[in-house]
């Protein structure tokens, strides 16, 4: 960059070369870009976002859930409302992540370096299973009984249940609420850079008028 | 809508699976097929103004 | 016709970029969600059916409750011949040939089901008759051929037990103390502190029901339940949800390997749903390197669709194409 080579002194040292790093990667404008390739022009391209959107709410109304204690949403109308909103942004959101990965997956969206991006996509969705399955346990219901003392044996039987007891309410809920929320935003997070520092991936056979791997 | 009995079930062979579930099911399919069909609403500056503009 | 004004990231990179808000667009799919999913949660609510405790199954089917209690003692439910992580039985280890992470890992949750489900909670619910610790004692003192003998003179009763309102009338049966313990185990679940009393754990604040979920799996009573939802494994009831709301139908790839033959009757089912779930898994991960599932797209050319206006701009493919296996 030409203020770096003005300032040699100040520019160097690790904290500078994370900076460089990251805006030959991905300057503001890659990020949070105002105009996509013409191709970006099908809902196919929306199931991402309608995804992220549930996501927005699965968090939102579990944090009021969290607030409120385990227990809240079964003695208050207003926490089975939003024990509802929990419930239904759930079904959306995996919904519409199955949908994307169906549509990413008919346009081969790992090409021209884009594997990371699926894997992490892939990750996300694998982690997200295990989000909604504590959350079933965490329910305190009838469906955790049953979720629980059915899961255990698959789990004991790949060695895990000796560390991951369906059956201890309180390691599932922990679990629920922190540990897999968090987990999940920053796959996603990470997802989405990736996807904005390879930009969309262009059509398949597109002519090689469109030069070679430098669609952002 | 009584929503806490049981769901109906279709029972076909080794398929054996809530009505619930089969909607889900259905949506994926429906929605896929029309995010396909629809055509996606073109932004201000999109291809036809291209054109008009050369 | 002259461009009005100069558009320096059209076309620089090869590719005629257009305007396009995602921001705009990530507002529209939040205000379009929140309003699906609060007109879904007022006019539907939410699955919430009540658990099921000990005291119901006390009081609704005794029988299959003193049953489970007894051979709970003997060492003969599901939990005693388990195996780990609760005991070194091996009633419900599996294993794939040599394979038996179940087996390596060992017992890390204790659960000694005679005392835990049955002894312990007369010595605490009964502390005041004297008839029960008596029995209780005489139980801890006899050798295990007694208790067996007990156990199966006992369970013989149990099979011509005839319920009558409230009470469980048995013929008479040489099970020693058997049946005077398991009366008042009954006696105490029904009124509800038997559930609490498989909490116990000498702190205060419990949240582990290892015990009394357990416990309360050996017997018929809560699979009867679940049979009522369609939540039992031989409906694909693990991707199930009580009521008529829709379930994880995400776990159709885990759940299929329990109702297709040959897993739905291999005794080790559990095991192989896990090792053919997490080989889908690794595909789907690893699916940009693997030759031939990587060209699946192109040969369903469901991306003609999805990219027709560039297919109707551009024409035919031109010789020039890019590969499609130029995965990284």
């Amino acid at each position: 960059m030409a203020s770096s080579s003005n300032k040699p002194d100040v520019d160097r040292g690790w904290t500078a070369a994370v900076r460089h790093g990251i805006e030959r990667g991905l300057p503001l404008e890659n990020l949070l870009p105002s105009r996509q390739p013409f191709f970006v022009g099908s809902w196919v391209y929306v199931f991402g976002v309608v995804t992220i959107a549930a996501l927005v709410w699965v968090v939102a109304s579990g944090v009021v859930l969290a607030a409120f204690g385990p227990q809240w949403w079964h003695l208050s109308a207003t926490g089975q409302f939003f024990n509802s909103l929990h419930f239904w942004g759930v079904q959306i959101f995996f919904l519409f992540m199955i949908l994307h990965l169906i549509g990413q997956f008919f346009m081969a969206s790992w090409r021209e370096g884009r594997a990371p991006t699926w894997m992490v996509g892939a990750v996300t969705f694998f982690v997200s299973v295990v989000a909604a399955f504590t959350g079933y346990l965490s329910q305190q219901n009838f469906d955790s009984q049953w979720i629980a003392i059915n899961a255990k044996d698959a789990l004991n039987a790949s060695g895990a249940g000796a560390f991951f007891n369906v059956l201890n309410f309180g390691q599932m809920y922990g679990l629920h609420i922190l540990l897999m929320p968090a987990a999940i935003t920053g796959l996603v997070v990470i997802h989405i850079l990736l996807v904005r520092i390879r930009g969309v991936v262009r059509p398949i056979e597109a002519p090689a008028t469109a030069r070679r791997g430098a669609a952002r | 809508m009584e929503m806490n009995a049981p769901a109906a079930i279709v029972h076909v062979g080794l398929l054996f699976i809530t009505v619930p579930n089969l909607i889900v099911f259905g949506l994926i399919v429906v929605i896929f097929t029309a995010a396909l069909a629809l055509p996606f609403p073109h932004q201000a500056g999109s291809l036809e103004e291209e054109h008009r503009n050369g | 016709m002259i461009r009005l004004q100069p558009t320096p990231d059209r076309d620089v990179e090869g590719v005629r970029q257009v305007p396009y808000d995602l921001v705009k667009e990530l507002a529209i799919a939040l205000g379009v969600v929140l309003v699906l999913i609060t007109v879904l949660a007022i006019r539907l609510s939410s699955p919430d059916l009540p658990s099921a405790t000990i005291q119901n199954w006390a009081q609704q089917d005794p029988v299959d409750f003193l049953t489970t209690a007894n051979d709970e003692l003997a060492g003969q439910s599901l939990t005693a011949q388990y195996g780990p992580p609760y005991n070194q039985g091996s009633g419900s280890v599996q294993s794939v040939g040599p394979i038996s992470p179940q087996a390596w890992l060992g017992v890390h949750l204790k659960v000694r089901q005679p005392q835990d489900f049955v002894v312990n909670p007369l010595k605490r619910g009964a502390i005041d008759d004297a008839a029960v610790q008596g029995a209780v004692q005489a139980w801890e003192a006899a050798s295990a051929a007694t208790q067996q003998a007990w156990h199966d003179s006992y369970a013989k009763a149990l099979a011509g037990a005839t319920v009558d309102g409230p009470s469980v009338n048995l013929p008479s049966t040489n099970g020693g103390p058997v049946p005077l313990m398991l009366a008042r185990l009954l006696d105490i679940a029904k009124a509800g502190g038997l559930d609490n009393l498989l909490l116990t754990n000498g702190s205060v604040y419990q949240t582990d029901y290892t015990k009394p979920l357990l416990f309360f799996s050996d017997g018929q009573y809560l699979s009867g339940l679940a049979q009522k939802q369609h939540l039992l494994g031989s409906m694909w009831g693990i991707m199930n949800e009580s009521g008529q709301y829709p379930g994880q139908a995400w776990l159709l790839p885990y759940t299929i390997w329990y109702e297709i033959p040959p897993f739905n009757t291999a005794p080790n089912v559990d095991l192989l749903a896990v090792i053919m779930t997490s080989l889908l898994a690794f595909v789907l991960f690893a699916l940009p390197f693997i030759p031939g599932l990587r060209d699946v797209p192109r040969w369903i050319p469901v991306y003609r669709i999805i990219w027709r206006r560039y297919y109707l701009e551009s024409g035919t493919p031109s010789p020039g194409r890019i590969p499609l296996d130029s995965a990284s």
